[in-house]
């Protein structure tokens, strides 16, 4: 008899073929929106970490406690005074790949009758490019060279100040004994790193001309620390921790591994909560799209249903049937959706998606926002968990919308099946 | 004879007006401490103290002013700031800077930046009585005593929503014309700003404010006082010390 039941599924399935088309179709958008939802938002996620740590805190980072106590308002005083000694004292931990030294401050910016506040990085031009391939991310004239009273400025910030390469720019900004000192910087090149932050706001220039505009020789605001093998980072960080407490008996340098860095810790879970929340409702269209077409599938055949029974077929053969049925097409959809699913997200994990060519440039100009690892160009990150779990949503999904109609047919009498058929 | 009548209706008119303003507003009295301050030229010796998280800061300048309009300011020390010049034409700013030598322009809301690094903007040290007038609407409240003086108590609002110091709460000596203190507040009413005056003297038969300390309210312990160590007015002021050329002088 079974055999029998299952015979009537298959056929079913091929006798209504636009019915059959239409609901395999739900499903496969279904799956497909899911696998490229889920790794979209998966490469968000660890597109950020990874961004973080190559421009902002490295793998591990050192600061003084103060800094990292009043961080957003970049203050200037709060300096690692002892640069010399402790890159000595760093020197014995090989684990150690670079260092990358960094002094950040306010500053207003001038340049003919533009005047505006931005943000100045003091890098080690060679140091900054291992941590970040900063060189790589001019779009107009060059890096930094030997030449020490040039500056390189991001896209955004140049076009605000209508300035171009090769333009003089006055910095000024107020030292760390709250005296005012400016220079003038020939712009050599102008970057655009993909992330809003960085473009509009800030500017290198090298480390050197920093220390000598706040007035503060052989120091730095952080030390940035990359390391072989970044899940080390904890362990080493202890390491240095140990070697700094030891050497600095005031324990005013803080050691940070970039997993326990605020913007790892207390940023992040705050957007992967919102992302998980955004999944959820993306699973519950794509959820309640199946549910609802494979409802309608059911129930339009409860006239039909009704025959089956008159000729003798008993409710358990009915539900097996309605079952069989869903998971023959849940399955076919699901597969499907999921290869396509899974090949368009792969083949977009290459591409990327340019959110810049998307709105326009001068819509993505004007855009500001404020998120450290926004960037330019997003780039999904699509894995085979991603693709098994949304295949096996869609055939799940398929078999629970059956279960109300399933239940529902089994219960009703011949007669009233054939009286009405759709009586809910 | 019609003549006179329209004439003689002007006048009666003229008089009712300028009785129904018998009331003082506060820019009238605003005006009037403006004529005490007032001069033809003034040349004066200052230091301002910076003090902020127990720091301790005193640089030192000279400054040459031409009425309300222009003003000539050179720093002489410390020695960072040494040769830093500044030159107030109205609502424009020159900074000349010896560490770059290069001068900037300031203008329109970067006058809000701090000045040289003190509690003072650029803007606290350019706006002027008639400009209070066209873009505040006052009020007066009652009479306080401060530091036992009694004192006009006025309020200012400014008519556009944008303005950096929205309320403005003024305390006037009645007796000596002086304001002796100051309290600015934002839109949202939170407190920015709180100036006041610490010494008055009498300069050539005026009552002047020679010490002067503003607080930012925005900066964590911080205050910043002037001293005026020398004071002369209308003494004749240097050729061309207005100017650009001045300024870049070595």
């Amino acid at each position: 008899m079974l055999k029998n039941i299952f015979k009537f599924a298959w056929r079913n399935i091929w006798r209504n073929k636009r019915r059959t088309l239409l609901t395999t179709l739900a499903i496969v958008i279904g799956v497909i929106t899911l696998i490229f939802a889920k790794s979209y938002i998966s490469g968000i996620m660890t597109n950020s970490v990874e961004s973080v740590v190559k421009t902002q805190i490295g793998h591990i980072r050192i600061v003084h406690q103060e800094y990292l106590r009043l961080e957003r308002i970049f203050p200037k005083e709060n300096l690692i005074t002892d640069i010399p000694k402790i890159r000595e004292l760093l020197s014995q931990v090989t684990e150690i790949k670079h260092i990358d030294e960094r002094i950040k401050f306010t500053l207003l910016l001038s340049y003919k009758d533009v005047n505006e506040p931005c943000i100045a990085i003091g890098i080690d031009p060679v140091a900054i490019d291992k941590s970040m391939d900063l060189s790589k991310t001019i779009t107009k004239g060059h890096y930094f060279d030997s030449d020490r009273t040039k500056l390189i400025i991001g896209k955004g910030l140049a076009n605000k100040m209508k300035v171009d390469i090769n333009n003089e720019l006055l910095l000024v900004t107020t030292d760390i004994n709250y005296s005012t000192y400016a220079l003038p910087f020939n712009i050599e090149g102008i970057f655009e790193t993909g992330y809003s932050v960085f473009d509009k706001h800030i500017l290198y220039i090298p480390i050197e001309k920093a220390r000598e505009m706040l007035d503060a020789p052989e120091a730095a605001h952080e030390i940035l620390i990359f390391i072989q093998n970044p899940a080390d980072a904890e362990i080493i960080a202890q390491k240095i921790k140990s070697i700094l407490d030891q050497n600095f008996p005031d324990n005013q340098y803080q050691v940070i591994p970039y997993q326990q860095s605020d913007m790892v810790k207390s940023f992040l879970p705050m957007v992967e909560k919102i992302y998980d929340k955004i999944i959820m409702i993306i699973m519950l269209i794509v959820g309640l799209v199946i549910l609802n077409t494979m409802l309608m599938a059911v129930m339009e055949r409860f006239h039909e249903i009704g025959v089956l029974k008159a000729m003798g077929l008993k409710n358990h053969n009915i539900i097996t049937m309605i079952f069989v049925e869903a998971f023959c097409i849940g399955t076919i959809g699901a597969v499907i959706g999921g290869v396509i699913g899974g090949a368009l997200s792969a083949f977009v994990e290459k591409t990327g998606i340019n959110f810049e060519q998307m709105m326009g440039p001068e819509v993505w100009d004007k855009m500001d926002i404020p998120i450290p690892f926004f960037s330019r160009i997003m780039y999904p990150d699509f894995t085979m968990e991603i693709l098994i779990s949304s295949v096996i949503f869609g055939i799940f999904i398929t078999l629970l919308a059956v279960v109300y109609p399933a239940y529902k047919s089994s219960k009703m009498l011949p007669v009233d099946a054939f009286r009405s058929k759709l009586n809910i | 004879m019609r003549k006179n009548i329209i004439a003689i209706s002007i006048i009666l008119f003229l008089v009712a007006l300028l009785n129904s303003q018998d009331k003082l507003s506060p820019f009238d009295i605003l005006d009037q401490i403006d004529k005490n301050m007032i001069y033809q030229t003034a040349y004066v010796e200052m230091d301002m103290i910076i003090r902020i998280k127990n720091r301790k800061i005193t640089k030192s300048l000279t400054s040459y002013a031409e009425g309300n309009e222009k003003s000539f300011i050179e720093f002489l020390s410390p020695a960072r700031d040494k040769g830093t010049k500044m030159l107030k034409m109205n609502d424009i700013i020159k900074i000349y800077y010896p560490s770059a030598e290069r001068i900037m322009r300031l203008s329109g809301h970067m006058l809000r930046q701090s000045m040289m690094g003190s509690d003072f903007s650029y803007e606290d040290i350019t706006e002027r009585v008639n400009k209070l007038r066209e873009e505040y609407t006052g009020e007066i409240l009652e009479d306080e005593n401060v530091v036992g003086h009694n004192c006009y108590v006025m309020v200012l609002t400014s008519k556009k929503q944008k303005k950096t110091y929205y309320r403005i709460k003024i305390w006037v000596d009645k007796k000596r014309y002086v304001g002796l203190k100051e309290e600015l507040y934002s839109k949202g009413g939170k407190l920015l700003k709180v100036m006041k005056v610490d010494k008055i003297e009498i300069i050539e038969q005026r009552y002047y404010p020679t010490v002067i300390t503003m607080e930012d309210k925005l900066r964590k312990n911080s205050s910043t006082t002037m001293i005026l160590k020398k004071i002369e007015f209308n003494i004749p002021i240097p050729a061309q010390t207005f100017t650009e050329r001045q300024l870049m002088k070595k």
